[in-house]
């Protein structure tokens, strides 16, 4: 029994001495396959789980922003949300169609065709409202999936809209500044690594990439949206009126060259590009020539008074009206006999302008428009500006320079007019037209002094007369504004000479004498009436106006006399026309005044220095009663905000 | 057991405590910081919603003081362009 146990004991040992080597065995092939696995594949291995972990991402900056003068936003970009289908993960594609077509107003078949395409990635609709896309990711279909993407939003619909352009749907610029500055203004791309989880939904890992700016920059214009807005309804007015086929109006601060609006009629909206026509995108005053008709009179008129052709008084024979050069007749519509140069200008008279233009020579009138800048690109920068059409001084006939002469027979852009009238209304010296603020302009000044400016002074007088006299600018004169001016009335050319469509424009010059403001308008083939003086003259004055109220400077006296001698800016201290005689104004003392027999102007003025609001009773333009009365004290304790009855003044 | 196998000893466990509390430390950090990221992350996608809802605010905002608005405002209370002869400057203040 006990020699039993004694081989059961050995054996026990043996089993022992097994499972030991077992477990060292298994224990050793731990270690190896952990040292192969670690050592080995951790590699390879590391970089597979990091493929599971990690995922890079991607963020696509903002496009710049475009401005107005005065920081108004004209363009900027809004993220919203596009749709596209995998069409493998599509479980059911006639609901899904239904369902698609039926949030996104998109045609049944057609979403359906997309849904059972082979690709492995196609777009439904790009850039949907908020609605939809909230509309969708609520349906939860299978296979459909949003995306983010920036869409261009311009807030104030058509303002602008040719002189800003548009972006395609990948968000690159196509015309106008969204062209010009499509480098500037695209948005750049951050990558960076994000982490994941086992349901692949992606966590912050950390800043790396987050912190570059990937934003695209801003550019600001010229542009102020009031003048442009003031500028496209006065030329929508009259284009309706008139019935005409388009229209440019042009508002330019003759201190610093900047155009403060570039209207274009027909209007374009870049936020509806796919509904435009080419014709409506065009952006006219640098794309389109015309010829420039009278407008281009006083331009002549410098170069023969700096060529001592002619002096203001030169009296010129306008022939009745009616003058043979060849085998063409000239006519004025105001036939007269003799007239001095600058009633030659007033009446616009084609026949006496033909006349000082031969008298000058082809060679010396081109030199004085090729300094001016016909026939050369303002390099504005936008892109399709045209050079217009100024032939060499060779090939020009003597019927050729009589039409010059008169502003026939040469092309121009409304944009090259600015830049010469400008150069008048600069004391003769040439100035460069701007309509970007931001980035700064990169061209040279190359200011050159084309005119002296005292033959700059006679031309704006003889403009003046234009307005100011029996000339033909009469309809655009403003009570208390002085302005040089001249109408425009061009025949167009068709096949084989002229047709009886006209181009009807007005210049405008405000105040005459050192003008600030240079406005010119042009209205083509209007049908109601073809005069300058009827169709474009009142929209110049319209949006001169305008431009003069929103800056404050309209005159408060109806009188130009007055306005003749001083500065539109300092008329605030002349006298009302056929206001009574102003008593002094009493000076402001610790106790009240008194203010009866004050004019109201002068009350105001008074009270409101010691920052008081009268409340007024009774019509008129006089104080006959006050309280307090004269004497008391100002009732400066009892003012409290929103109280009404402090001071009153009643009127007579 | 010596004084200096129990010293040994207790440097040993010392040292296993340390590395289980440091271990244990790791997790919970590591938890933590699942945790903000999570929060993180939908911290992110709310700052880009406001932003955007900036973004189409401030739209809005320019499309409603917009001189066509304005305009059209300004008709709605027979307001207008005050024409030549109509204005009255005030001196200033000052």
């Amino acid at each position: 029994m006990a020699k039993g146990k004694q081989w059961r004991k050995d054996h026990s040992g043996i089993k022992i001495g097994l499972v030991m080597a077992l477990f060292a065995i298994a224990f050793a092939g731990l270690w190896v396959r952990t040292g192969w696995v670690q050592i080995h594949d951790g590699g390879f291995l590391a970089r597979q789980a990091s493929k599971q972990n990690l995922a890079a991402e991607y963020e696509y900056g903002e496009r710049g922003r475009i401005f107005d003068r005065n920081g108004e936003m004209l363009a900027t970009s809004v993220e919203a949300k596009s749709i596209y289908v995998r069409p493998f993960e599509v479980e059911n594609i006639d609901a899904t169609a239904s369902t698609l077509a039926g949030i996104l107003k998109l045609s049944r078949t057609a979403v359906r065709k997309k849904l059972a395409s082979k690709k492995k990635f196609v777009w439904i609709k790009r850039q949907v409202a908020d609605k939809e896309s909230i509309a969708i990711s609520h349906a939860k279909m299978k296979g459909i999936r949003l995306t983010s993407e920036f869409s261009r939003i311009y807030p104030n619909g058509h303002l602008a809209g040719q002189v800003l352009g548009f972006v395609d749907v990948d968000g690159k610029g196509r015309e106008g500044i969204e062209f010009l500055f499509n480098d500037r203004m695209k948005p750049g791309k951050a990558q960076f690594v994000v982490q994941r989880d086992a349901k692949g939904q992606r966590l912050y890992l950390d800043a790396q990439g987050r912190e570059m700016d990937i934003n695209g920059l801003d550019v600001r214009l010229t542009i102020d949206t009031h003048i442009q807005h003031a500028a496209e309804q006065a030329l929508a007015k009259s284009i309706a009126k008139y019935d005409a086929r388009a229209g440019i109006v042009l508002v330019i601060d003759v201190k610093s060259g900047d155009i403060l609006a570039m209207a274009n009629q027909p209007f374009f909206n870049p936020n509806a590009v796919r509904s435009s026509k080419p014709g409506q995108r065009r952006l006219r005053p640098l794309t389109d020539t015309y010829e420039p008709g009278s407008i281009l009179k006083p331009l002549m008129f410098a170069a023969a008074l700096e060529e001592k052709v002619i002096t203001s008084d030169t009296l010129i024979n306008c022939e009745n009206g009616r003058w043979k050069v060849g085998r063409k007749v000239i006519r004025d519509t105001h036939p007269e006999k003799w007239l001095p140069a600058h009633k030659v200008l007033r009446y616009s008279s084609n026949i006496g302008s033909a006349k000082i233009g031969m008298d000058m020579g082809a060679g010396v009138y081109h030199s004085y428009l090729t300094k001016l800048g016909f026939g050369e690109k303002t390099h504005i920068g936008l892109p399709g500006e045209s050079r217009g059409i100024l032939r060499p001084a060779q090939k020009w006939t003597d019927i050729d320079l009589a039409a010059i002469s008169f502003g026939q027979g040469i092309g121009t852009t409304a944009l090259q007019m600015a830049k010469a009238y400008l150069c008048i209304a600069n004391e003769g010296t040439t100035k460069e037209l701007n309509l970007i603020k931001l980035p700064g302009p990169k061209r040279k000044n190359a200011a050159v002094q084309v005119f002296s400016p005292a033959t700059a002074a006679t031309v704006l007088s003889m403009m003046k007369e234009v307005v100011h006299e029996d000339g033909t600018g009469r309809s655009a004169r403003i009570p208390g504004i002085t302005m040089a001016g001249k109408t425009g009335t061009a025949q167009k050319a068709v096949k084989g000479g002229y047709g009886d469509q006209y181009l009807s424009s007005f210049v405008a010059l405000v105040p005459a004498e050192e003008p600030e403001l240079l406005v010119i308008t042009m209205i083509d083939e209007p049908q109601k009436a073809n005069y300058g003086s009827m169709v474009a003259a009142p929209v110049c004055r319209e949006v001169t106006v305008r431009t003069l109220a929103y800056h404050g400077k309209l005159s408060e006296t109806l009188d130009t006399v007055v306005a003749e001698n001083v500065r539109v800016d300092t008329l605030a201290d002349e006298p009302l026309t056929g206001a009574i005689a102003t008593p002094k104004a009493a000076i402001v003392t610790n106790k009240v005044p008194n203010i009866k027999g004050l004019p109201l102007r002068r009350a105001l003025e008074l009270l409101a220095r010691k920052g008081i609001v009268p409340v007024l009773k009774g019509q008129g333009m006089t104080v006959k009663g006050q309280k307090p009365e004269a004497g008391q004290p100002w009732p400066e304790d009892q003012i409290k905000e929103g109280s009404d009855d402090v001071f009153v003044l009643w009127l007579s | 057991m010596s004084t200096t196998d129990k010293t040994l000893l207790w440097m040993t466990l010392t040292l296993l405590g340390g590395v289980l509390v440091l271990g244990l430390g790791a997790v919970w950090l590591n938890i933590e910081r699942m945790d903000m990221a999570y929060d993180l992350r939908k911290m992110e996608k709310r700052l880009d919603q406001k932003e955007d809802l900036a973004v189409k605010l401030t739209v809005e905002r320019n499309n409603l003081v917009s001189p066509y608005q304005l305009k059209r405002l300004a008709r709605q209370h027979s307001l207008g362009v005050a024409a030549p002869g109509q204005i009255r400057r005030i001196a200033s203040t000052q």
